[in-house]
This record gives structure tokens, C-alpha cells and sequence, in this order.
């Protein structure tokens, strides 16, 4: 199955999870009941139909050119790097608040840095990810007055 | 007050020395972020939009503009020296450009880029101050009924140009416009798809999204293809000019894409990208030396760098007078400009027109800064070129989280980026155009709370929406918008049919 396929069929299934939960909806209290339920219901219908037309299409295409349709894989070394990226984007929200701006953006880069380089380059790495944290802590709670997450020692 | 006074009132805020300054960091960022493979003007806004936190909104948008404007000059550095294009609008710069390179007159390449971009520029800024009062006060005849099809129609042409793939836009499109309709709906309190989650009532802020699919996407996509170092760049030059032959080469392939530019960037949908490939053909076509395009011609470089800043300029009149983004880059502007508490539209020229003046104003003076950083310094800048995109990439990274966090003040926001970042990525690997997702995330909630004031008005009654000539006229492109490339098909099919009985 190619990316395209499998996307299709992914918007279908948020057309129809999206009407059903259209027509969940609690009506409203004021003015006309069933007025919030009205354009999210047009578009709902909407994305159900064009995603079915867009599975049609996809067989079609599929049966045509099996060939030159881009595949899409689970394993490899692109997937393999998103899902750590990812990965490392949760560990990095749930430090975030806990041990304050400076040291989760050092430990977030560092793994990221990584994630694209290689160990190999650990020196660097730590270097470039701790100039960042302190230099985007100054520049955007310092600077610019946005409040960023000290740590529990009480500085940066 | 006329344009011309409005115009001379906004040079007196725009040339103020501090917002001189901003439109000059500004214009300095968005060049060195334009010159980044992948990081066009769209994402050098989103990441760079939490810089002017904690400005007015004059100064915060003077910047912004100099962020995109300058991101326009940036893209076409790397298409002439790597060959890369910072951004799609940066890829009619490749053709000629590169060659240029190679041939050792890289100097005249980006001394003509920066040349035409100001000129193309300052002539689009010329047209947008002539434009803008009278498209804003037309505006003023609109109600809800047309503003829901007004803002239909532009989402619906931007769909529709995406090429090869509008069952796709379309798609992409209606996405965007349910992520719209997440939290409580403004007119009823009614609680929409937050599934009890009270981070999600308030909505989905569209800033995130933006930096989710442009900035966080863009780092996925990049494991695909990303090299161990830089391509090797040249980083010293001779003096950056261009001879008086190159200058009469040049002059009239400007003068002839500037308009053009403007138009197609006036269009939703069309974008810089299409004005520049318009700009570049229209070009061969018209020279005497067609076989010299594609080895080097530095009319194939000028004409596509001024049309593509007059595109960028053009695209700012339906977000300015309308409050209708025509482009992904205009949507993150306007997205900046709603969270600065402005409304664009009509209103904004009555009620704010000093801001508007000023941002337009600074338009003439960012092209001037532009053009006077980009010409001597052109070495200094393409040096950002040779940091590896294996570093750069994280950086990016780092700065999608914190502009989502200064933007939310809350790490639930960082959940949003990664559900939102990957879900671009895959739409974007099954070839969904993402902007027509980007633009319905802005500008849904505005476009349903017109479709039912319009319902309300009319007691439900569905002919409101073809009640007036406006309406009617709006439906026509509407329709057309969505037959435009079947027609245009029919008629190729209809052409070669002739060609071949012939």
C-alpha cells in the first residue's frame, strides 16, 4: 500500500468519526438547537464524500502503475529517526515544567543532535546544545519578557 | 485622506529610527532564513514571530514584513551558489543562476537578484498603495453573506491550483476547516470536539499549527534526504555588480515581470512560485535568444526575482483590504496580525490605517535596506550556507518549541506541535497540499461565524447567498475556481485533437 492509499483511507475514517461526532452533539440552549452542528456537519459530509472519491481514485491509480507509486515503510532508517524525534518531543514536555527551560532544551538537543550526527560527535554536540539553551533562555525570557520555566536550583 | 497622504503618514511611523532598526533585523533574519533549504518566508515568519513578542504592533509587523520580504531576496541566494532553492518561488532562480555560477559570474547573479527583487519590490509597493484604499473601501459593501463566499472562493481557488492534486487541496482544505471548529463555538457555548479536554476548549491555535506543519514537518522530511555536510559554497567574490550590458539585458525583462508578479500574487492560490515560472517563460518566449535560457541568460534571472517580490507584495492586498490570506506566507502574517489583536479587512483601514500606511511604507524602505545588505554583503550572509544541515536542523527544532511555548504558555501546546508536525508529514509524503490546510485553519472560525450570521439574517434561508450581485458575481468564481482546470484541460486536449487532424 502507498502513503497516498493509506492517507486516504486516514481521512475517510476522520470524515466519518467527525459526523458521528456532529450529530452527537449537545444542542444548543439559545437561538436555533441544531445551529453549532450545521457547518462542521457540511464539512463532515463533505470530507466522507471526497475521501471516498479519493479511495476510488487511489485503486485505480494503484491497478494502473503499481510501479511508480511512492510506498510507503515502517522500518528503516527515516522512520527509525522520526519516531526518536518524537520520542524525544514527549521526553521534552514532560521535563519541560520539572527542571526548567535551560537544562530540558540541553537534554532535548543533545539527544536530537544526535538523532542527525551520531555519538561521535558528542563534544560538539554538548557545546552547541548548551550555547543554545542559555542563548534562547537570554534572548526570549531575558530580552523579550517571555516567561520560560526556571529550574528548581532558581536560576535560568 | 487620499492614498498619497495615508502613504506620507505612513513613511512618518516607518521611519522612525527604531522601526528602521526592526525592518533591518528583520529583513536580515528573514534573508538568512530564506537562503535555508526548506525554510521559506511561510516558516521564517512562524519561527521567527515570537522575536516580536514584546513589541507594539507596529514595530511587531514592520518586523514581520521585513522577516518576509527579506526571506523572498534570501531564497534565490542558494538557488545561485548550491543550486538549492530556499523555497519554491526560488526556483526559476536555479535555472539561469547556477548556470551563471559556474560560469564564474556568480557576482553579476546576485547583484541582478538583488537588483530586480528591488525594483520588483518597489514598483508592487507602488501598485499596493494605489490598490489597497480602493479594494478596502469596496470591501465595505460586504456583508456576511459575501464575506462567507469571498473567503470560499479564496480557499477554494488555492485548492484548486494545486496542481494535479485538487481532490487532494480539497481535502486538505476541509481538514483545516474541522481543526477550525475544535472548542467552544463563540455564538451558542457549546463544547466542540474538545473530547473534555480543557486545553482543547479554547480552541486550536492556529500559530501552532502553522509551526507544527511548516517548521516541525520540515525537520521530519529532512531525514529523508539530509547530507553529511554542506555542498561546497562560494563564500568570496569580486565586486557585486553588473555591467552596462547586463543592465540593458536586464532592465526590460524586469519592468515586463513586475506587473505580472504583482497580479498573480493578488490571485489566491497563485503565489510567488507560479509568478516566477509565469515571469521566466513569458521571458524565453519573448527573447531574441531563446537558446540562451537555462546556460546562464541573466534575463532568466531577473525576470523571476521581480516578479517573485511583486508576488509577495501582491499577495498582501486581499489579506490587507480583505482580511483574506491569499497564500500560506500571508496566512501566517495575518495569523500574526490576529494575535496582535488586529483584524485585517476594511475596518483596519479605517480604524488603524496608521498601521497599515506604515507597514506598507515600510515596504519601500525594507527593499532599500534589502537591497543595500544583500548587494555588499552578499558574502557575509551566504556563509549561513556552510552551517550543516545536520546542526541547523535541531536548531530549528529547538525553535519551534520554545515560539509554540511563548505562544501558549503551556506545555500542552508541545503535544499539539507533535501531533500536528507529524500529521504534516504524512500528508505532505502523500503529496496533500498543505496550504490550503493552513489557510482554513485561519480563517475558519471567521468563515462559519459569517455562514450563520448570514443563516441568522435570512431565517435560514439558503438563497441569502445568491441574494445580491456581490453574491453572485463571488458564486461565478466559486464555480469557476472549481472547473478552471477541467476547461483548461478540455481546451488542451481540444488543441492537440487539432494539432494532430492538422
Amino acid at each position: 500500500m502507498n502513503a497516498s492509499m493509506i492517507m486516504s483511507v486516514i481521512v475517510t475514517m476522520i470524515g466519518f468519526v467527525y459526523t458521528l461526532s456532529t450529530f452527537l452533539l449537545p444542542d444548543a440552549r439559545i437561538g436555533v438547537s441544531y445551529e453549532p452542528k450545521i457547518f462542521p456537519a457540511i464539512l463532515g459530509i463533505s470530507l466522507l464524500l471526497l475521501g471516498s472519491l479519493l479511495i476510488v481514485q487511489e485503486i485505480r491509480l494503484l491497478a494502473k502503475d503499481k510501479e511508480s507509486t511512492s510506498r510507503i515503510s515502517f522500518i528503516g532508517e527515516e522512520q527509525k529517526n522520526i519516531f526518536f524525534t518524537l520520542l524525544n518531543g514527549f521526553l521534552y514536555a514532560g521535563l519541560f515544567d520539572r527542571i526548567g527551560y535551560v537544562f530540558a532544551t540541553f537534554i532535548f538537543l543533545s539527544i536530537q543532535l544526535c538523532i542527525f550526527r551520531g555519538k561521535k560527535t558528542w563534544k560538539s554536540t554538548l557545546l552547541i546544545s548548551l550555547i543554545f539553551s542559555i542563548v534562547a533562555f537570554l534572548l526570549f525570557n531575558t530580552m523579550m519578557g517571555v516567561y520560560l520555566p526556571k529550574s528548581p536550583l532558581g536560576f535560568m | 485622506m487620499n492614498s498619497f497622504q495615508l502613504l506620507l503618514q505612513g513613511f512618518g511611523v516607518a521611519s522612525q529610527p527604531m522601526n528602521i532598526i526592526f525592518v533591518t533585523i528583520g529583513g536580515v533574519l528573514g534573508t538568512i532564513v530564506g537562503m535555508l533549504p526548506g525554510l521559506g518566508p511561510a516558516t521564517g515568519v512562524a519561527i521567527l514571530l515570537p522575536l516580536t513578542f514584546s513589541l507594539g504592533p507596529v514595530a511587531a509587523l514592520i518586523m514581520m514584513a521585513g522577516v518576509y520580504y527579506g526571506a523572498m531576496y534570501g531564497g534565490s541566494r542558494a538557488s545561485i551558489l548550491i543550486n538549492t532553492p530556499g523555497d519554491g518561488a526560488a526556483i526559476a532562480a536555479t535555472f539561469d543562476g547556477y548556470p551563471m555560477s559556474l560560469q564564474g559570474r556568480a557576482e553579476a547573479a546576485l547583484a541582478i537578484s538583488a537588483i530586480a527583487s528591488f525594483i520588483g519590490g518597489s514598483i508592487a509597493t507602488i501598485f499596493i498603495a494605489l490598490l489597497a484604499l480602493p479594494v478596502a473601501r469596496f470591501a465595505l459593501k460586504f456583508g456576511s453573506a459575501e464575506y462567507f463566499l469571498l473567503y470560499v472562493f479564496a480557499l477554494s481557488a488555492t485548492a484548486s491550483m494545486s496542481d494535479g492534486k485538487r481532490l487532494k487541496g480539497f481535502i486538505s482544505m476541509l481538514i483545516g476547516l474541522m481543526v477550525s471548529t475544535v472548542g467552544i463555538d463563540p455564538q451558542s457555548g457549546v463544547n466542540r470536539f474538545s473530547f473534555g479536554s480543557l486545553e482543547l476548549q479554547g480552541g486550536i491555535d492556529f500559530l501552532i499549527v502553522i509551526i507544527a506543519v511548516f517548521a516541525f514537518g520540515e525537520v521530519l522530511k529532512s531525514f529523508r534526504n539530509i547530507t553529511d555536510g554542506t555542498k561546497k559554497i562560494q563564500t568570496k567574490f569580486g565586486k557585486i555588480w553588473i555591467s552596462m550590458d547586463e543592465w540593458k539585458q536586464s532592465i526590460w525583462p524586469i519592468l515586463r515581470s513586475t506587473p505580472i508578479g504583482f497580479f498573480v500574487g493578488v490571485l489566491p492560490g497563485a503565489g510567488a512560485t507560479i509568478a516566477s515560472l509565469m515571469a521566466y517563460s513569458n521571458e524565453k518566449r519573448f527573447s531574441k535568444h531563446p537558446e540562451k535560457f537555462g546556460h546562464g541568460a541573466i534575463e532568466g534571472v531577473a525576470a523571476p526575482e521581480a516578479a517573485n517580490n511583486a508576488a509577495s507584495v501582491g499577495a498582501l492586498i486581499p489579506m490587507l483590504a480583505l482580511g483574506v490570506p491569499g497564500s500560506g506566507t500571508t496566512a501566517v502574517m495575518m495569523g500574526a496580525m490576529l494575535m496582535l489583536g488586529l483584524q485585517p479587512g476594511p475596518a483596519l483601514f479605517q480604524q488603524q490605517s496608521h498601521i497599515v500606511w506604515a507597514i506598507i511604507a515600510s515596504m519601500f524602505i525594507g527593499n532599500i535596506i534589502l537591497a543595500v545588505i544583500n548587494i555588499p554583503f552578499a558574502g557575509v550572509l551566504v556563509r549561513v550556507l556552510a552551517v550543516p544541515p545536520k546542526v541547523l536542523y535541531p536548531i530549528v527544532l529547538g525553535l519551534t518549541f520554545v515560539g509554540t511555548y511563548a505562544i501558549a504558555s503551556s506545555v500542552a501546546s508541545f503535544y499539539l506541535l507533535l501531533v500536528f508536525g507529524v500529521f504534516g508529514f504524512f500528508m505532505s509524503k502523500a503529496s496533500f497540499p498543505m496550504s490550503p490546510f493552513v489557510l482554513a485553519v485561519i480563517v475558519g472560525t471567521n468563515m462559519e461565524q459569517y455562514f450563520r450570521r448570514a443563516f441568522k439574517i435570512a431565517n435560514g434561508d439558503m438563497r441569502i447567498f445568491a441574494s445580491s450581485p456581490i453574491c453572485i458575481i463571488l458564486l461565478i468564481l466559486i464555480i469557476g475556481s472549481l472547473f478552471l482546470p477541467l476547461i483548461q484541460k478540455g481546451f488542451k486536449t481540444l488543441k492537440m485533437q487539432r494539432q494532430t487532424q492538422a
